[in-house]
């Protein structure tokens, strides 16, 4: 009987602390994606894009914006190695509707990865495209933030893949890359909305 | 899958060890991943969610276990408490030496990490970066001076001879790269010491903007597969031949060493800068990574708690279920084997109880109907025994009666079980005489002395049906042990054989007075009328007269004793009976006509029964006896005013049989209570005149036709009553066999 009482107290007092502690959980991941209104800004942004049809193939021109957050900045700023990935949709419009992707048939998919590295000797910025491996150097962050952002002559697509009908469109965004983060900072990365740096989709339709 | 099987599998030793080990290789996984190993690198994110949802899984099993058990707690289930008690014991020895390591092992891990990190290495590798620019400054600033002074020289270089001006300074600087670009980014001349180098390597855009700002520019790139390079770029100055602005590039090899040196220096000073960095994500790592181990293990030795706790309990709750199925009679419990350690002997024991249990139940059982069928084998032999047979208690409470000892006594001895004989008695005061005589035996024999020997006695009841004889004796019953269990009483009803011999006797007196007596008075009458015939005439007046009178009464006397004889003759002779179906009603009617026409003061009822079957009779003799009655009735009846006799007839429902009953009933005197038997006997009357044999006869008639014969007292008057058989359609054809059944 001592020992039923026993467990009937302790199952009395243990509802509290583990509601103190549920609460305590959503508090921190609330907290954390909400946090540092300084950096609210933060973020990526396609101001524009289109693409030209050049010897057969679709380049994409873009300029984007691209503002690091405090975290992100410090972290390339000591050497951590940050990937950019600009993702590209091209999708055949099915139905009248616009921007009906359920339904819309997707005609290729790309990725385009770039990787910003730091140069300590020489105290310079280096951008390596991972598909080419094509590099580029900045002497300052501003200037690689230029760089970065004025995308010029990316081939895209060949023009015999859309069909000679129909209404094309192409999607864009960039992101940051968390799963290319060394693994230490990415569970901090996941749950921050400080790393959670992406553009909104750009979409426009392909002229022919 | 059914619930049971997959509560089975779900609590089971093998899927829960194969989930847990799962568990942890996922974790080792996520440890070399935290490590930097490349190949689960990018798996870290996955097995990090894995084990989470894993140990969310194990957690989740773990509370529904204690669930369980606390439910078991409340409901008192056997074993619950002892598994709480059990399972507190194995978490709380597994649990502490678990989180002591743990406290242990994330000291030393952050002292190790923070170990990696050195002041003194910080400051070397910040100096030898310092001084690896320092040695590549020198020389770049020397080469920045040798290609503006090329520049100088190419300014005056007319444009088709540019491109080799350009060569030759090339080769006398040593560069492996030169590039004349012009003012729209179009390249004038290009010499190259790679003769594979179609396109030369242009200036981004970044430089050209630090050349509008400063001037000139220098910096060390890697340029394509060249490796490490200082690019120079420098501003033409203006001349006479052109006014369009000019840019040289040159690019200059480092030495493979110095290169080598310089690229160790930055790839190592950019690698402890970053591990700098994450210092604090990786110790958070790593923490992490060891909590989950911390959680894998507490579950895993929680879970482990509760698995062993239920293996060893569940042994001692089949034996306190089977203890309590055995309490509740259930003897063919038998437990599952459980090792081959005390508990496990506790519960092969316990089997072998059982198993013994059973086997004595069945004997019990078995001995039980044994002694069953043979209570009821005697119980069928004492009911068919006409015997009357008594049993009671050391008490004196009747404990068994067969059947006929209810019907000898006149009693419902069923629903007296339990009484004394005594209390019987009250009820039926009739038996008394039985009480009396077993008291009479009791205290001879009191409870302090022997129970009593064996008695016999005879006893006569008057009950109900008239005066009862019985023969009746007692015997004591003996316990195990010797000791007085009680009393059995056998009693015979004999007052029908002792009429059938009196009523023998009788007869045998009858035919004797007849034979004997009938002889000598037809002598007697005949010499008495002779001896008047021929002496009366001679003698003298008043002799003759006194030999009148003698002679006269001595005829009279004679006739009279002959009449006597012939009553006797008639009541001895036991005449061939004819058989016929008889209307008793009809019969009744016609005899008390006879009656009825007579006389008029005679008053005679009839209650005759509509539904009154035939009667198979002597039709004479059934009137012989009607005529004795109603003769007899009539003589009872007090002298002064009507006489007046009720007769009745009556069909009666047996249990065995059917039966018709005539009642005549007169309004005399009644009878003596004592003389309700006696009054069927030769020669009793209470009246003053008639032989004493109608009654006799009367009863001699009845039990011809196998019916039975009694008196009634009653205050006003006495009543007979006659029961005669009524045979069935079938059995009419059969007279023999009906007689002999009768």
């Amino acid at each position: 009987m001592h020992c039923l009482a026993s467990i009937e107290r302790i199952r009395v007092r243990a509802w509290p602390v583990v509601w103190l502690a549920v609460c305590s959980l959503l508090l921190v991941i609330t907290e954390s994606s909400t946090s540092a209104p300084d950096n609210i800004e933060a973020g990526f942004d396609i101001r524009n894009a289109r693409t030209r049809l050049v010897d057969g193939v679709y380049l994409l021109d873009a300029d984007i914006s691209f503002v690091f957050s405090k975290e992100a900045l410090e972290a390339i700023e000591n050497g951590v190695p940050v990937t950019i990935i600009l993702e590209m949709q091209v999708l055949r419009q099915r139905g009248l509707i616009w921007d009906n992707l359920w339904w819309d048939k997707e005609i290729a998919q790309l990725e385009g990865k770039l990787r910003i590295e730091t140069r300590p000797l020489s105290k310079t910025y280096l951008v390596r495209n991972l598909n080419s491996g094509e590099m580029q150097v900045f002497a300052s962050f501003s200037e690689l933030l230029v760089g970065l952002g004025k995308i010029r002559n990316f081939p895209l697509l060949d023009e015999y893949l859309l069909g000679d009908e129909g209404h094309y469109y192409l999607r864009l965004r960039a992101l940051l890359d968390i799963e290319s983060l060394p693994s230490p900072l990415r569970p901090w990365a996941y749950l921050s909305a400080l790393w959670r740096l992406e553009s909104d989709w750009y979409q426009w339709t392909i002229e022919r | 899958m059914d619930n049971r099987a997959l509560k089975r599998f779900s609590t089971g030793l093998g899927p829960i060890l194969a989930f847990v080990l799962l568990l942890l290789v996922s974790l080792v996984l996520m440890s070399n991943a935290t490590q930097g190993s490349a190949r689960f690198g990018q798996l870290y994110s996955v097995l990090l969610v894995i084990n989470a949802l894993g140990l969310i899984a194990l957690g989740g099993l773990i509370v529904s276990n204690l669930f369980t058990l606390l439910r078991q707690v409340r409901r008192g289930q056997p074993g619950a408490r002892l598994t709480v008690r059990m399972v507190a014991v194995f978490v709380i020895l597994s649990v502490t030496p678990v989180l002591v390591v743990y406290y242990f092992s994330l000291q030393f891990l952050h002292r190790g990490i923070d170990s990696w990190f050195d002041v003194r290495i910080e400051r070397a590798l910040d100096d030898a970066l310092e001084l690896s620019r320092s040695a590549l400054g020198v020389r770049m600033r020397e080469l920045l001076s040798h290609t503006e002074v090329v520049a100088d020289d190419l300014v005056d270089i007319p444009d088709d001879q540019i491109a080799i001006g350009l060569d030759d300074n090339r080769r006398l600087s040593g560069a492996s790269e030169f590039t004349l670009i012009g003012a729209n980014g179009h390249i004038i001349a290009s010499s190259s010491r790679d003769p594979t180098t179609i396109v030369p390597h242009r200036p981004s855009d970044a430089i050209l903007v630090q050349l509008r700002q400063s001037g000139s520019y220098i910096g060390l790139d890697s340029v394509g597969d060249a490796g490490l390079n200082v690019r120079v770029v420098v501003r033409l100055p203006a001349s006479l031949s052109t006014t369009e602005p000019r840019i040289l590039q040159a690019l200059y090899p480092v030495a493979e060493r110095t290169s080598a040196l310089a690229e160790t220096v930055q790839s190592t000073y950019a690698k402890y800068r970053e591990l700098a960095y994450l210092r604090k994500p990786l110790k958070t790592s790593f923490t992490l990574t060891l909590s989950l181990v911390l959680l894998l293990s507490l579950f895993a030795a929680v879970w482990a708690a509760f698995y062993s706790a239920r293996r060893m309990v569940a042994p001692l709750q089949d034996l306190a279920q089977g203890t309590r199925a055995v309490a509740d009679g259930d003897y063919e419990t038998q437990l599952p084997e459980s090792g081959e350690d005390e508990v496990g002997f506790l519960v092969e024991s316990f089997n072998d109880m059982t198993r013994r249990l059973a086997r004595a139940r069945d004997e019990t059982r078995r001995s039980q109907q044994q002694v069953e069928d043979q209570r009821r084998y005697l119980e069928t032999v004492l009911s068919q025994l006409s015997t009357g047979v008594l049993t009671l208690d050391e008490n004196g409470r009747l404990f068994t009666s067969n059947k006929a000892a209810g019907q000898i006594l006149r009693v419902e001895l069923n629903d007296e079980s339990g009484k004394t004989l005594e209390e019987i008695s009250h009820q039926y005061p009739h038996l008394h005489p039985l009480e009396h005589a077993l008291q009479a035996h009791v205290v001879k024999t009191s409870p302090t002395s022997t129970p009593g020997d064996d008695w016999r006695e005879e006893i006569i009841l008057l009950g109900p049906s008239g005066r009862q004889i019985l023969t009746c004796s007692s015997t004591p019953l003996s316990a195990s042990g010797g000791f007085f269990a009680g009393r059995v009483i056998v009693f015979d009803d004999v007052t029908d054989l002792i009429q059938a011999q009196r009523n023998a006797a009788w007869s045998e007196v009858a035919r004797r007075l007849a034979h004997e007596i009938k002889n000598p008075l037809t002598p007697i009458q005949l010499s008495a009328e002779r001896l008047r015939h021929k002496y009366l005439g001679k003698m003298k007046a008043e002799d003759s007269d006194a030999l009148d009178r003698l002679t006269r009464t001595i005829v009279q006397q004679v006739e009279a004793m002959k009449a006597m004889v012939n009553a006797f003759s008639e009541y001895a002779r036991a005449p061939r009976m004819r058989l016929l179906n008889v209307d008793v009603n009809e019969l009744v009617t016609d005899v008390v006509e006879l009656y009825r026409a007579g006389n008029s003061e005679i008053d005679i009822e009839t209650t005759l029964a509509d539904d009154l079957p035939p009667l198979e009779a002597d039709t004479d003799r059934l009137r012989q006896i009607l005529h004795n009655l109603i003769k007899n009735a009539l003589e009872a009846s007090p002298s002064d005013g009507a006489a007046r006799v009720r007769i009745e007839t009556l069909f009666v429902k047996g249990p065995s049989r059917d039966l018709i009953e005539i009642r005549t009933r007169d309004f005399g005197r009644g009878l003596p209570e004592d003389m309700t038997e006696d009054i069927f006997d030769p020669h009793v009357t209470t009246k003053t005149k008639g032989g004493g044999l109608g009654l006799a006869i009367v009863k001699k008639i009845v039990e011809e036709h196998g019916g039975v014969v009694w008196a009634e007292y009653k205050t006003q008057g006495a009543s007979v009553i006659m029961q005669f058989p009524v045979v069935s359609g079938d059995s009419l054809s059969a007279p023999a066999t009906r007689k002999q059944a009768i």
